[in-house]
């Protein structure tokens, strides 16, 4: 977001926060600037940072894991694509609370937000990669059936780089996914050291500014992860991206 | 190679009728108007496709086919699309010397121009150790002087060598026999392809 918008934006909330007259419904976005700072200074703030964005990278690294390797299996079994396939679209439709929930009955609370997180990014990755496989040029398949180019060579030379375009654009997808679905199940599952938990507890305890700062930096920190993937991607894979752009009918969540 | 009686389909459209031919050592050009089968001919030598009835003989074990369309793999560099079917980074490079692309090595496909994409296709082609060399308008996008610097690559290789082509310079500087094809479509004698003798070889009938 550009200065400007940013401006507008925090004008309405500071004329709406004067409008509703009350700390609790909306507050000012000078007050939420006060705890913003109390926050940060605070001793608990890195580890509890720390923690968080540790169990949602780990989550989201089990998400893109599994999602490739379980796309790569549903391309060469059809068998296997008509049992995952609805499976995951199922995971895709059903709430993630309910997964939440459900995932606090089997697992540590710590752990909670780990599964979620890789629950939610499997499917995007999934799609996308199983779409970069199906889009793969089958004149280079033909070319490489003809000069005998071995499996090895033709999954280093030929489907990983058709595959990676798409993949990273649902990591990009995915690692804000999982940022959101992981301070969810903080939320519920309350373990420590989680920002989800001191969200939960500033809503318990009607810090309703605290709950404010909080949500901002979930949302600065979503949004650099974002942006941080995406440079590292632009950075990485230059060759793949200008050879092979991602087609509109890449999955999307 | 022998095609005895070949037979090819596409749905309602029949593109070989009944087409039979011998292929020996030396070059033998295939040549004919568009839609006149002579890709379909040479996928059916390749193996890539099956015909519907006839049968294919003699077939090499390693066949090496330069495609109508270039298809160099889009993420690899020039000398590494070459090396891709050698695993030979000093032959590749020869063979981009032989094209006359030995400064654009290091470069992708995306920055070369429609004939240079050509010569790396072909130098790629040449590269793979093969039974039996297949080439499709292998000339196409490149002027007539850099045809003729090329040709001798081709002529001097001891495998046999089937080249499509229309252009009749590129069936002269080829040499080697002439097939000449028709839409079989347009057939109606049981003989599908008339075949006459070409202006620059030897005389040769099939069918």
């Amino acid at each position: 977001m550009g200065a400007a918008p940013l401006l507008f934006w925090t004008a309405v909330w500071a004329l709406a926060a004067r409008a509703v007259g009350q700390e609790l419904l909306i507050p000012a976005p000078s007050s939420v600037l006060e705890h913003l700072a109390a926050i940060v200074r605070d001793e608990s703030f890195f580890a509890v940072i720390g923690t968080s964005f540790l169990r949602i990278i780990c989550g989201f690294a089990t998400g893109c894991l599994t999602g490739v390797v379980l796309a790569a299996l549903c391309s060469l079994s059809k068998v296997l694509k008509a049992v995952f396939s609805p499976a995951v679209d199922m995971i895709s439709s059903v709430p993630v609370t309910s997964f939440i929930i459900l995932v606090m009955l089997w697992l540590r609370y710590s752990l909670v937000p780990v599964f979620i997180s890789a629950l939610l990014v499997m499917p995007v990755i999934f799609g996308n990669v199983m779409t970069g496989i199906s889009q793969t040029d089958p004149l280079l398949i033909e070319t490489a059936k003809i000069y005998r180019i071995g499996p090895w060579k033709a999954l280093t030379e030929l489907y990983i780089p058709s595959v990676l375009p798409y993949f990273y654009s649902g990591a990009v997808t995915g690692i804000g996914l999982a940022w959101k679905s992981g301070i969810a199940a903080e939320v519920l599952a309350l373990p420590k050291n989680a920002i989800g938990s001191d969200m939960y507890y500033s809503k318990l305890y009607l810090e309703t500014a605290d709950l404010f700062a909080w949500t901002i930096i979930v949302a600065v920190f979503s949004l650099a992860l974002s942006r941080l993937l995406s440079f590292f991607v632009k950075k990485t894979a230059p060759k793949a991206q200008k050879a092979a752009d991602p087609k509109e009918d890449c999955h999307e969540a | 190679m022998k095609l005895d009686s070949v037979t090819v389909r596409y749905g309602e459209k029949l593109v070989l009728d009944r087409f039979s031919l011998d292929v020996g050592l030396g070059i033998t050009c295939l040549k004919g108007p568009s839609g006149c089968g002579k890709t379909t001919l040479l996928r059916v030598m390749s193996g890539l496709i099956i015909p519907d009835s006839g049968t294919v003989t003699g077939r090499p074990g390693r066949i090496s086919f330069m495609f109508q369309e270039d298809r160099l793999f889009p993420w690899l560099t020039v000398l590494e699309n070459v090396k891709l079917v050698c695993g030979d980074a000093q032959k590749s490079m020869d063979l981009l010397k032989a094209v006359e692309l030995e400064k654009e090595a290091g470069s992708l496909p995306s920055s070369l121009s429609g004939g240079m994409k050509r010569r790396v296709a072909m130098a790629r082609a040449l590269a793979f150790d093969c039974g039996m060399l297949l080439l499709d308008e292998p000339f196409k996008g490149m002027d007539p002087d850099l045809t003729r610097r090329l040709i001798p690559l081709i002529t001097s290789l001891d495998v046999p060598v089937i080249a499509a082509t229309h252009s009749e310079e590129e069936l002269a500087l080829l040499g080697g026999r002439v097939i000449a094809m028709e839409p079989a479509q347009h057939v109606m004698k049981p003989a599908a392809h008339q075949i006459w003798a070409d202006p620059f070889a030897s005389t040769d009938t099939a069918g």
